[in-house]
């Protein structure tokens, strides 16, 4: 398999063929088109693909991309250790956004709900993400109040909450549903 | 009844009644000392108690148990202060446990002006249907 060159620049990875990038686009909705965050499908893909670093470990272990940076090839491990610097929680956030992938699931960005992600079972463009996910350490603790604010988050945005706990050494994840309620 | 679950049962009838004497004050104290979390505890229960749910102290620290019309256990409630730090490993290890017995589980989250906040909470298997 020809694996798609990813070009390294700061947080993001950068796939400048357009046939690369509708390739991997068509996968499973990785990525996003320069200037278009919510393409329809790989027909709407005419510009270079930005991927998150997150998505590019998933791909660059499934043999579908290549990381380049400043010219050089980068070994897994090279680019595992930029991604960890580049990105903080950045095993937590991978070991639950690769379980999610594992699982079928279409793992996008969950910012703008407050998350850290929105999953799919279609697609984004298909249907409204029917949950967010919050990635946590299962050996931390947090305070009640910032489990409270997790709830506003589900709560405003009607939107299933999961709380993903991890063991990122063992990759181990757990889910847990929770949501406001009236008693 | 432990002897916890029952001084719990005295302080609550007494402070139902409005009946405060010393005497009360001297066993919420003492509780205290054994247990950090029996005013949040009491806080939750006369809120439940308010909306219409049969209520009873469990014998686990900040967990209290509602019942259903027949006396058995349908749910049980975690308490927690809202700057208390909640260790998540705990929290699915009860959760495991609800599980097993079939019961609800919830959490009050108590501020700090006595306000309380439900929420329930379960584990999925999270599988694309």
């Amino acid at each position: 398999m020809t694996k798609s060159p990813a070009y390294l620049f700061g947080d993001r990875l950068v796939i400048f063929s357009i046939d690369d990038a509708k390739r991997i686009y068509s996968k499973s909705f990785f990525g996003k088109p320069l200037g278009n965050p919510k393409p329809k499908g790989a027909e709407d893909i005419n510009r270079a693909l930005e991927l998150s670093l997150i998505e590019g470990l998933y791909l660059l272990r499934k043999g579908e991309i290549e990381v380049i940076h400043e010219e050089k090839l980068l070994s897994e491990e090279e680019f595992m250790k930029y991604a960890k610097l580049a990105i903080p929680r950045f095993d937590i956030l991978f070991t639950v956004y690769n379980d999610l992938r594992e699982k079928g699931f279409v793992v996008r960005s969950g910012i703008k709900f407050g998350a850290d992600f929105a999953i799919y079972t279609l697609g984004p463009g298909m249907e409204h993400a029917p949950y967010v996910v919050i990635c946590l350490d299962a050996n931390s603790s947090i305070t009640a109040n910032q489990l409270m604010s997790f709830g506003r988050v589900s709560h405003s945005t009607r939107k299933k909450l999961i709380l993903a706990m991890t063991n990122a050494k063992i990759g181990s994840v757990k889910y847990i549903m929770f949501k406001w309620v009236k008693l | 009844m432990t002897e916890n679950e029952n001084e719990f049962s005295y302080i609550i009838e007494k402070l139902k009644d409005g009946n405060i004497t010393s005497q009360l004050i001297d066993k919420l104290i003492k509780y205290y000392k054994t247990d950090k979390n029996i005013w949040d505890e009491i806080v939750v229960y006369f809120d439940l108690k308010n909306k219409g749910k049969r209520v009873r102290k469990s014998k686990m620290s900040k967990v209290l148990e509602i019942l259903d019309s027949s006396g058995k256990v349908k749910s049980i409630v975690f308490i927690y202060m809202e700057n208390q730090p909640i260790i998540l490993d705990e929290i699915f290890k009860f959760l495991n446990m609800a599980k097993s017995l079939s019961l609800d589980v919830f959490l009050a989250i108590v501020d700090k002006y006595g306000d309380i906040t439900y929420y329930s909470i379960s584990s999925l298997s999270l599988a694309k249907v």
